[in-house]
């Protein structure tokens, strides 16, 4: 028998768990809310931002912080040309002393290097430095004063929209809202006041009065009767060298300056990564929270579905062919301390007893993650407003998208799983004794792990394509967050929908 | 922690609104008020083990979820903020699919903006015929005063997607392969991905400064360009097919129209005395527009179209001039997003939340459900 990868041991998609909003993911793809008790997710869950770290040295931002390096760590750079991290080099130079010109002494200096693609800095003819860190030239746009001024021109103009608007809005009649207006901060008092002091209108200052006309022209760009890329006679002559041309990866990674030049390559600096919390987006319970320090690769809450909701995977399938009965091993796990019943039963939708049982709580976003409100002048009543037009938002759920192309012959009898025990792995004696397994059922057990037949025939309409099949997973699942009266942790009989991929059935031979 | 950024800016203005540009082959995103873009990303996101283009969409509810992925993708890997906490800014093609607007509303609260329009705004213009031209389809809109000409609109399925097509059958006709596999140069350009022949493009293609004569030899010619694939494998790209893929855009179809003509079919469609302005400000963006050369190709076409018949008896017009925009023509409509999310507009146009669920469906220029508040940018 071939031995699987890892990749198919623990990151299978052949066993898929429906999720309550309707997609059907991987186990490990999914949470378990343990106080909705359901599977939720990536889709369901709403994600916050915990910090902001640089990979490189893992130094912590805080966000002000992070905003301001526009997300880029101060010391670290990236290698233009192929991403990976680069690191500083010493090396010491023959040049002219300080004191005395004439006289030539060796020198340390630094240039930084990648160790992966070997670019250097010398590359790209950047001068070395003095100092180990921190005394590299920015990047910076040879446009971004024209921007910025142009920008501030049309930041007052929408300022001047603004209140022209509002003034509007109030009519004319009301003189002592626009004289109160005029001692405001864009008001002729704040002028004149700046006017006095011999300074310049401030940027927020500007107001249309001298924004007219004729200003507006003079930022106009001059069109040119040549177009700026005009090939040069060299374009066609010499050979071209596909190395020294960047590719359009390397362009985009710095997209203001865009060489395309491989000697023009300038190191950027590394761009932090975030670390996240998933929130249920029905409960507002965390699902999974990371540690706030970013040295540290453990959870402080990690509700993930692999250790709530039993784990199934396909041990394995004899030969499918349609209309005949083969059998398939589906090996169930109990990744939780408390022994767990399971029960195998024909899919089905979930019915109104269901539903009603455990419906889903009304989509809520809780304060923290209520979308940006935008502050008008005048805003009535914020919160009637909302109430009244928001109301209550639920996420839709999708139709599953479930074919089952074969017939599963599922056991009735319930199958008892053993509490997980770590110990339990270094110890070899089977412990199957204690329960009373009916062996036409259940092939093995091992620890929390137990392997049982299913028979499967697949039906016709699998044709020669893949061969699925559904099932409903009924399972005891002891929850141990303690709610208001019940300090005990209590058993609750819960259900998970899975859809498994049994292969592809074989053609069937002759005439079969 | 959304709570604790709150405190740090109490007193101070808005966050600045982050501006997207979603474009069908490459996303810009960044914030407003800045000069360039924080990342320039594909267009694609992996969903269910499958890397796909958004645009591939096929249904409302398939785009929604790519979008979400898209936008997951930019929040929490490029722009590192919390999506609730910020106004968005996007800035979009007037012929935009409804549909794709409409969900992109859905999953954000936001102000939309005609990207022709955008693009005026970093060069300080009020007036420009502008001309797109991207990864899908090359689009014109002329822009007077501050108003997109609707009526004018030209668009043609002439960009990168035309180029790469256009390099294939190049390669397969011009080049040359060494194979150790023996395999013939048709299976060898079969065989290479869209990413390998936009590298290419990329990297190695140029545009004539003028369309080929018939008569051969007189115009020049690069010299070959070895590129080596995987596998030992080498490919030489002949110096003609160097040149062929972008003719494709110069090259009258059947309807007699290239990249030059749509720029003088719509000044046509301009009323008179608005055509001499605009074409005395042409601008030239996109992805595409960094092809070297095409610039200085497409003014000396539409000079030369302008003086040939059936344009030089209607169109009487002799100055072309273009502007070099103060950006690379890759992100100049993100740019124009910026600047204009830089300003007190976002408050006071965008579309919140709230009143999208109201309406139900996104206020829209092609749709009479809803008055068209004043469609001036600037």
């Amino acid at each position: 028998m071939e031995r699987p990868n890892v990749q198919e041991a623990f990151l299978s998609e052949r066993v898929k768990y429906l999720c309550s909003c309707g997609f059907l993911k991987p186990i490990y793809r999914v949470y378990f809310c343990r106080h909705c008790q359901k599977i939720r997710c990536g889709n369901c869950v709403s994600q916050e931002m915990d910090s902001t770290y640089c990979s490189g040295c893992l130094e912590m931002m805080s966000n002000v912080e992070a905003g301001l390096k526009k997300n880029r760590c101060s010391t670290c750079k990236d290698c233009p040309s192929c991403g990976h991290t680069l690191s500083t080099r010493a090396t010491s130079i023959q040049a002219p002393s300080m004191e005395d010109p004439t006289k030539i002494v060796p020198r340390k200096v630094y240039y930084v290097a990648c160790g992966f693609c070997r670019w250097t800095s010398r590359d790209s003819k950047l001068p070395d430095q003095n100092v180990a860190s921190g005394t590299w030239t920015e990047f910076e746009n040879p446009d971004s004063e024209r921007l910025t001024t142009l920008s501030d021109n049309y930041r007052a103009l929408a300022v001047l929209e603004r209140s022209a608007a509002e003034q509007g809005k109030y009519g004319r009649q009301d003189k002592t809202r626009r004289f109160l207006e005029g001692k405001g901060k864009f008001g002729a008092m704040a002028r004149a006041t700046r006017k006095q002091a011999g300074l310049p209108p401030s940027r927020s200052l500007v107001t249309a009065k001298d924004l007219d006309a004729k200003s507006l022209k003079e930022m106009a760009a001059q069109p040119f009767d040549e177009a700026e890329d005009t090939l040069p006679e060299s374009a066609f002559t010499e050979p071209l060298v596909l190395t020294s041309v960047t590719t359009l990866d390397q362009r985009l990674a710095f997209p203001e300056l865009q060489t395309e030049r491989q000697d023009r390559l300038q190191p950027q600096h590394k761009h932090a990564e975030m670390k996240r919390s998933m929130r249920c987006r029905y409960c507002d319970h965390n699902l999974s929270k990371p540690e706030y320090s970013c040295i540290s690769i453990k959870f402080r809450i990690q509700l993930n579905a692999y250790y709530h909701v039993p784990d199934v995977k396909i041990l394995s399938v004899g030969e499918l062919q349609v209309g005949q009965q083969t059998e398939a091993v589906l090996t169930f796990s109990n990744p939780t301390i408390y022994p767990m019943t399971i029960r195998l039963e024909k899919y089905r939708e979930p019915d109104e007893e269901e539903l009603q049982e455990n419906p889903d709580p009304e989509h809520k976003e809780s304060s923290l993650l209520r979308p940006v409100t935008l502050q008008r002048g005048e805003n009535p009543d914020p919160e009637h407003k909302e109430s009244s037009l928001l109301g209550p938002v639920t996420l839709q759920r999708v139709e599953p998208d479930i074919q089952q192309t074969a017939e599963l012959t599922l056991p009735a009898a319930e199958v008892v799983l053993a509490p997980r025990d770590d110990s339990a792995e270094f110890d070899d004696a089977p412990s199957s004794s204690e329960f009373r397994d009916d062996p036409s059922v259940v092939v093995w057990r091992q620890a929390n792990k137990v392997a049982l037949r299913v028979p499967v025939t697949p039906l016709p309409s699998a044709g020669g394509g893949p061969c699925s099949a559904a099932l409903l997973l009924h399972y005891s699942y002891t929850n141990t967050i303690v709610t208001g009266e019940s300090k005990q942790p209590q058993t609750l009989k819960l259900r998970a929908r899975l859809v498994v991929d049994l292969g592809q059935v074989t053609a069937a031979e002759g005439s079969g | 922690m959304p709570l604790y950024e709150g405190i740090g800016l109490i007193g101070e203005k808005q966050l600045p609104p982050v501006c997207l540009d979603i474009g069908s082959a490459y996303t810009k995103c960044g914030f407003c008020g800045e000069t360039g873009p924080r990342a320039i990303i594909p267009t694609r996101v992996k969903l269910d083990g499958q890397e796909r283009s958004v645009f591939d969409y096929r249904s409302r509810e398939d785009l929604d979820r790519l979008l979400v992925a898209l936008l997951e993708t930019i929040y929490f890997r490029r722009l590192l903020v919390s999506p609730k906490d910020r106004p968005v800014v996007v800035a979009e093609s007037l012929l935009t699919p409804t549909i794709f607007r409409d969900v992109l509303a859905s999953v954000s609260c936001l102000l939309l903006a005609p990207s022709h329009l955008l693009a005026l705004m970093p060069l300080g213009l009020q007036t420009g015929l502008v001309l797109d031209i991207g990864h899908e389809e090359a689009v014109c809109i002329p822009v007077y005063e501050g108003v997109p000409v609707l009526r004018a609109w030209q668009a043609l399925p002439l960009a990168a997607r035309a180029v790469h097509r256009s390099l294939r059958t190049a390669l397969k006709e011009h080049g040359s392969v060494v194979d150790p596999a023996g395999r013939s140069v048709e299976q060898v350009v079969d065989s290479l991905s869209d990413a390998v022949v936009e590298d290419i493009k990329v990297r190695g293609v140029l545009v004539a400064p003028s369309a080929p004569s018939e008569a051969a030899g007189s115009e020049p010619i690069p010299v070959p360009l070895p590129y080596p694939l995987p596998g030992g494998v080498t490919l030489t790209v002949a110096g003609r097919s160097r040149l062929l893929p972008a003719e494709v855009l110069f090259t009258a179809d059947a309807d007699n129209q290239t990249l030059a003509t749509m720029l003088l079919d719509a000044l046509l469609q301009c009323p008179l005395d608005s055509r001499r302005p605009l074409a005395a400000s042409l601008v030239v963006l996109g992805g595409t527009a960094h092809l070297p050369g095409i610039k200085a190709r497409l003014l000396s076409e539409v000079r030369r179209q302008a003086a040939l018949p059936p344009y030089s008896e209607t169109l009487h017009l002799d100055t072309f001039r273009m502007h070099r925009p103060p950006a690379k023509a890759n992100y100049l409509t993100w740019l124009g997003g910026a600047m204009f999310g830089g300003t007190d507009v976002v408050l006071t146009r965008s579309l919140t939340r709230e009143k999208y669920l109201e309406l139900g469906a996104l206020p829209d220029w092609c749709s009479l459900a809803t008055p068209v508040a004043d469609s001036r940018g600037v």
